[in-house]
């Protein structure tokens, strides 16, 4: 892992152990998954804070921008998946019509 | 049509009606992807401006907050689209850091063309999931 992705995940580690011990496992989980996805913006804006393109207000905001839009994501996959629910349960509906009326037939 | 069929209909029939009573998501708007079309191309030509004073733009500013609210309004005006609904609540709200946050954070003055560039990749994804979403619908 990236030295400076470990080094936060390290930090969040220290975090949970003294705060929210119950839900350490699932907070870790979530954490790295968000590192992960936001690996690369991660070394993107860091550079630019110590070129002076970016301050901590705007690294900040870009950050939870980050976790603003994989809410939207996770919302997306949601809708997804019911689209496909009533993608099957049209077809059963049709299975059934067939079968219906190729009986009364 | 024999007896021993016959009683197959009205069960059929009552399968059908049960079924199609149940469709867990609402169906494809037309309105609804234009809304998120539309204001994704205007919010991320408004977003070039932000390194200018945000009071040059306030009615530009202000007429894009309304188109917001009443895209959010819309979609949560659907039954069953709680996701969209939510989408739109997300990307609106001055709380949070996705286009209500910038909108926010302009009004407090200029900013950094860095930030802007990087902003409007988030936000552009952002109503992208709008689009994504609604088009599954179809």
């Amino acid at each position: 892992m990236d030295p400076l992705l470990q080094a936060i995940l390290d930090d969040i580690r220290v975090y949970v152990g003294q705060n929210v011990r119950e839900f350490a496992d699932q907070v870790l989980t979530d954490s790295k998954d968000f590192l992960q996805s936001a690996k690369d913006d991660l070394q993107t804006w860091t550079a630019a804070v110590a070129r002076g393109e970016l301050d901590q207000a705007g690294f900040e905001s870009l950050l939870r921008g980050k976790q603003d839009l994989l809410e939207m994501r996770a919302l997306t996959e949601a809708g997804l998946a019911q689209v496909r629910v009533d993608t099957i349960r049209n077809a059963i509906i049709g299975i059934v019509i067939d079968r219906a009326l190729g009986e009364l037939g | 049509m024999g007896t021993r069929t016959a009683w197959r209909v009205p069960v059929t029939l009552s399968v059908l009606v049960v079924l199609a009573g149940c469709s867990t998501i609402a169906t494809f708007n037309q309105r609804a992807l234009e809304n998120a079309t539309d204001l994704k191309a205007y919010a991320l030509i408004l977003m070039d401006h932000a390194a200018e004073d945000a009071d040059k733009y306030s009615e530009d500013i202000d007429y894009l907050e309304l188109r917001l609210w009443q895209a959010y309004e819309y979609a949560a005006a659907i039954p069953k689209n709680e996701e969209s609904a939510q989408q739109w609540e997300i990307l609106k709200d001055p709380e949070r850091d996705l286009l209500g946050g910038f909108l926010r954070d302009w009004k407090d003055g200029p900013l950094l063309p860095f930030l802007i560039t990087e902003k409007k990749k988030q936000i552009s994804a952002a109503f992208d999931e709008i689009i994504r979403l609604e088009k599954a619908k179809l």
